[in-house]
């Protein structure tokens, strides 16, 4: 199945309200309760972009990243800063670090910008497949 | 260090009175010495005196007879010199003498001197005239060179108007068998045929002629010879004490200021070594007041630290809880305003605006109470602050009414880039938000010695001297929408890059100036 964005927020309203947000700007939306549920999706979607908080209760923001070898582009959108050592350790697949509360419109630029240098023809080969 | 040369009281005190003792001793031994010395001089002269008298009224025994002879032969002259020139030898002088008026008239003699028929000197008569049956001397007649002694016997041994008498001559200085013998051995002494140590009745010396008179300590014992009292005068040839009683007061004398020496430097070194331990006390007791009072500065800086921290970390917290709900909120907004439109009905937008409003100053609080969470370890560097203002005034434009005046010097100090643009951008909002309804700020930078003083000041309405201390305390504020962080989070990163941050008078004595001092980086000239 292919999504433009993957949603991991464990808060309920933050998650359901951005959801919201990204669908209204025409984005293809999942959502991703922990760290778990992400995994899960990631496994079974063809991702666009990752949109993903760092505290989770089970298996967190930096663990995902850890999990993954070849991850859609990450943006990491948290209420807290990011370590010097959580960001040597998720390197390059993080493309941009947000603080919690993001403007949606801001995000939306941010997004814009990412989700567009996804390869267009990638998506809908892999749709195809 | 002062090094005290002086010699402590005690030591003088205790090292006087061993002194004193000792030439008290020393006196007394000497004293005690002295009239031992005198009492056995004494009876040593009175046994000199005794001997004396013995031996010179043998001449008694010599003339007895021949006083029995002329008494038995009344008056014979022949009869005299037969009888004198067996006594004698023909070697003393044996005269007899017949008074004519005052005189005496030699009427038989023996010996070289006198010759029958000479009339006698007065003084010689005087002695004949006082002669009796006890021997009767002459006063002894010394003329420097020898001396001339003459005894007499009178009435009732002889006739009346008689007398016979015998006199001799000698040297007084050669030693005979009499003053070898003791106890002349032991004394100078000198005998005189008088009563009084005249030199011209000089007897007999057992010392030359130049040692006479004798002084030094010399005893008088009158001897009696005859009828008469003649004196007998004597010193020591040596301690008669012996020699170590003699020296003894000395050794004592010598001994004890050997002892008050000894025992004033044994006080002494005491004395100084207890002083020195006492002035190591003094200085270490003084190391340990500064080291006393340097711990509890640190003590207080760290228990302000310990509450800033724990202050910071619940700040922290807090505003990171309050994130999730201004994301929510945010984004719920969000989709309002887009379903309700920009802008909405009057009657909604005037609300909507406000929970916006509201919602971003909420986000900005957020914002401030995770900024004043401990901040991470500075990572100094040479910061060129001419490029970082600029940076910073360009991220921070001035409002409309508000002049900007940037003065820098070209220069660099070692601090953490980021904070120090975190705390200029900071000051530089404050200054906006002082002089609100329209003013000049400046930002400056100017070497001051070993120090850069980057300032901040503006024309606004100024804080109270009183509260200069007080705003950079967390959530002390003097603005009604501020949260009171701005300035304490200013002041924490300063200190954390080794500096320090004061308020002051801003321009034209009025307004505020906050001015944050560096050490001057080392890379400075490059």
């Amino acid at each position: 199945m292919r999504t433009d964005i993957l949603i991991v927020e464990d808060e309920p309203d933050v998650r359901s309200s951005l959801a919201d947000i990204l669908r209204q700007a025409g984005y293809q939306v999942e959502e991703a309760g922990d760290g778990v549920e992400a995994l899960a999706v990631l496994a079974t979607h063809k991702v666009g972009a990752v949109l993903l908080d760092l505290r989770m209760p089970r298996c967190n923001g930096v663990e995902v990243v850890d999990a993954l070898v070849d991850p859609p582009p990450i943006v990491v959108v948290s209420a807290h800063q990011l370590t010097d050592s959580d960001r040597a350790r998720m390197g390059r697949k993080v493309v941009a670090v947000l603080k919690k509360p993001v403007p949606p419109a801001q995000l939306l630029d941010r997004l814009a910008a990412i989700v567009e240098l996804t390869p267009e023809p990638r998506l809908p080969s892999a749709e195809a497949q | 260090m002062r090094r005290a040369s002086r010699v402590a009281p005690l030591t003088v005190v205790v090292a006087a009175v061993i002194a004193a003792a000792s030439v008290a001793g020393f006196y007394s031994f000497k004293n005690s010495a002295d009239q031992q010395e005198r009492t056995l001089l004494e009876s040593e002269t009175s046994q000199a005196a005794l001997y004396v008298g013995t031996v010179l009224s043998e001449v008694g025994s010599i003339l007895d007879p021949l006083a029995s002879v002329v008494s038995l032969t009344n008056g014979s002259p022949s009869a005299f010199t037969a009888h004198a020139r067996t006594v004698g030898g023909g070697l003393l002088n044996l005269v007899l003498a017949e008074r004519h008026g005052t005189t005496y008239q030699v009427q038989s003699a023996v010996g070289t001197r006198y010759s029958v028929g000479q009339t006698l000197s007065a003084a010689i008569s005087a002695t004949l005239a006082r002669a009796g049956a006890t021997l009767t001397p002459a006063p002894v007649r010394f003329n420097g060179k020898t001396t001339t002694a003459l005894f007499a016997l009178g009435p009732p041994l002889v006739p009346s108007g008689l007398a016979v008498f015998t006199e001799f001559s000698f040297s007084p200085f050669i030693a005979t068998a009499v003053t070898a013998a003791k106890p002349f051995e032991l004394l100078k002494a000198a005998v005189y045929g008088a009563p009084k140590a005249n030199e011209a009745n000089l007897l007999v010396a057992t010392v030359p002629a130049g040692d006479l008179p004798l002084h030094s300590g010399e005893v008088m014992a009158l001897s009696t010879v005859g009828n008469a009292k003649w004196a007998v005068v004597a010193e020591a040839r040596s301690p008669l004490i012996g020699a170590f009683a003699r020296q003894a007061q000395y050794i004592i004398l010598g001994l004890g200021l050997f002892v008050a020496l000894l025992v004033g430097a044994t006080i002494e070194v005491l004395d100084r070594r207890q002083r020195y331990a006492a002035r190591l006390v003094e200085e270490r007791t003084a190391d340990l007041r500064t080291t006393l009072s340097d711990l509890q500065t640190a003590q207080e800086a760290l228990i302000r630290g310990e509450r800033l921290t724990a202050l910071g970390e619940m700040a922290s917290v807090i505003g990171h809880e309050l994130r999730n709900p201004l994301a929510a909120v945010t984004n719920a907004l969000y989709l309002l305003r887009a379903k309700l439109g920009d802008p909405a009905d009057p009657n909604l937008e005037k609300h909507l605006s406000m929970v916006e409003r509201e919602t971003a100053k909420a986000s900005t609080l957020a914002e401030d109470l995770t900024a004043f969470v401990r901040p991470r370890e500075p990572q100094k560097s040479a910061v060129e602050l001419p490029g970082l203002v600029t940076e910073v005034v360009e991220a921070t434009p001035a409002p409309a009414n508000v002049v900007l005046e940037v003065e820098t010097e070209p220069l660099s100090v070692q601090a953490d880039r980021r904070q120090l643009a975190e705390v200029l951008t900071n000051l530089v909002a404050n200054a906006y938000a002082a002089v609100n309804g329209g003013g000049t700020v400046r930002v400056a930078t100017h070497r001051r010695g070993q120090e850069v003083e980057m300032s901040v000041e503006d024309t606004g309405p100024g804080i109270d001297a009183d509260l200069s201390d007080r705003v950079f305390e967390p959530f002390f504020t003097t603005k009604h929408d501020g949260t009171g962080l701005g300035l304490a989070i200013v002041r924490r990163l300063v200190e954390a890059n080794g500096g320090r941050v004061t308020l002051e008078d801003g321009l034209d004595d009025h307004g505020a100036r906050v001015v944050v001092r560096l050490p001057v980086g080392v890379l400075e000239s490059s």
